[in-house]
């Protein structure tokens, strides 16, 4: 067929112009069905909606970017060390959960259910890093089951801020490595590692468990809790969870550091 | 900083569509998600070279491509491709020797799920290539922008991919009891 011919049937197959008697059968018959088959693909992809709460989580997105200096990519490479020891963390985590998922019966109810982890966010650029591999399509495929309708975002440090309340500035420069936690029910918790002292993220009530530092924050509506972890910190952030809840999500990660 | 309102008026009515392209690229809603935010973000921070007048939605579109590439390429999993061409060469167009007697009517039974799974079915730069050209009604020309590849490549991956579409559709068809295996 040549181009011109091939071109003019594209363009019939693109059109409701009749068909002409220059056409063979067969070409006519390409074109009509064709015709059908783009008028109904199209139709089919007019059900595919925003999820709810997406337009909200593009306002917030685009806020945060409006009012933040285009990241620097140099930054990205900035820990690259610090990026290994949460990588080995997270691996220790994914292990964790996946043993929890095969032997529910040495962990209780409520642990063999809820931790959950989508470790699609390694960085705080979306760009650079997703974890590959078989356990994370697995956590995945969990997480587009229970997909939840609390955002979850790329910039989570900032953004998951900005949803309970605090200045994004908070953890905006400090950010190294976030993660999203997704319980059975939809209610995802932001775990955010920044690279500053517990101590200086000015929460309202720091306090000691086990002989480890904690804290958790209850100002502006923060629903946020936060412990030192391998010299780095990590903070659980989630509107949805109670302090207490938090504090059990660090908790649980410090004994999955800890293995 | 690009003007923020006018950002938004330009670009923000077309994140639905965002949406849908982003789908049928990486067919995981919460995939879909980051890479309209990501997509809108960078258009934002760009929208300085957005030529007013221009078509938005296609320039969207092609940050959004660059950012699934992006994407991909860091997960690692853009293996060996075999170009198109080669295809075309190695195997059929997809057309079997069957027609259907009433397209309309046959591709009423099948539901939008179908449809869309059926389209998912196809390699990626065939089905993304077909919803840009059948679902988003862009040129060949705007689609050979957006996707970084010749006008000439455009159009034997939207003829591939029509006569791959059409062959899925027809498997379909021949499941449900509503076609036999070579005519209709």
């Amino acid at each position: 067929m040549s181009d011109s011919s091939a071109g003019r049937l594209e363009e019939l197959i693109h059109s409701d112009q009749p068909l002409d008697a220059t056409l063979t059968d067969d070409q006519a018959r390409q074109v009509t069905e064709q015709r059908a088959i783009r008028q109904r693909l199209a139709r089919a992809y007019e059900s595919v909606s925003m999820p709810e709460g997406m337009a909200e989580r593009l306002t917030a997105a685009l806020d945060l970017a409006d009012s933040q200096p285009e990241p620097q990519r140099a930054r990205v490479f900035r820990f690259p060390a610090r990026l290994a020891a949460t990588a080995s963390i997270a691996a220790a985590l994914i292990a964790v959960v996946l043993l929890w998922n095969l032997q529910p019966a040495q962990a209780t109810a409520t642990q063999a259910e809820f931790y959950k982890i989508h470790l699609a966010h390694l960085q705080p650029n979306p760009d650079e890093a997703y974890l590959r591999g078989q356990d994370r399509d697995a956590l995945a495929q969990h997480l587009k089951q229970t997909a939840g309708k609390v955002p979850i975002m790329p910039h989570s440090a900032e953004l998951a801020g900005r949803y309970c309340g605090c200045s994004p500035a908070r953890f905006y420069d400090s950010t190294v490595a976030s993660y999203v936690i997704v319980k059975p029910d939809g209610r995802r918790v932001s775990v955010v590692v920044v690279d500053k002292p517990v101590a200086q993220l000015g929460f309202t009530h720091p306090f000691t468990r086990d002989g480890k530092e904690f804290a958790w924050c209850s100002q502006n509506g923060c629903r946020m809790a936060a412990t030192s972890i391998q010299g780095d910190t990590y903070v659980a952030i989630g509107k949805e969870f109670t302090e207490m809840e938090l504090l059990d999500v660090l908790t649980a990660i410090r004994q999955a550091a800890a293995e | 900083m690009a003007d923020r309102k006018e950002f938004e008026a330009e670009a923000l009515p077309h994140a639905t569509a965002l949406y849908r392209a982003a789908m049928a690229m990486c067919r995981r809603p919460a995939l879909a998600e980051d890479l309209v935010q990501t997509t809108l973000v960078k258009a934002l921070r760009r929208f300085g070279t957005f030529r007013s007048g221009s078509n938005c939605k296609a320039w969207l579109m092609r940050i959004l491509h660059n950012t699934w590439v992006d994407y991909l390429r860091h997960r690692k999993v853009v293996g060996p491709t075999v170009p198109v061409e080669e295809q075309l060469l190695a195997g059929d167009d997809g057309q079997d020797e069957t027609h259907w007697s009433d397209p309309h009517d046959l591709l009423e039974n099948f539901s939008d799920e179908q449809v869309i799974q059926a389209l998912a079915e196809l390699p990626d730069e065939q089905r993304i290539t077909l919803f840009l050209s059948d679902v988003e009604d862009l040129s060949q020309e705007e689609i050979a922008e957006i996707t970084g590849v010749a006008v000439g490549t455009v159009k034997s991956r939207t003829s591939r991919a029509r006569g791959v579409m059409r062959e899925k559709l027809h498997q379909y068809a021949v499941e449900m009891g509503l076609a036999g295996r070579r005519e209709f």
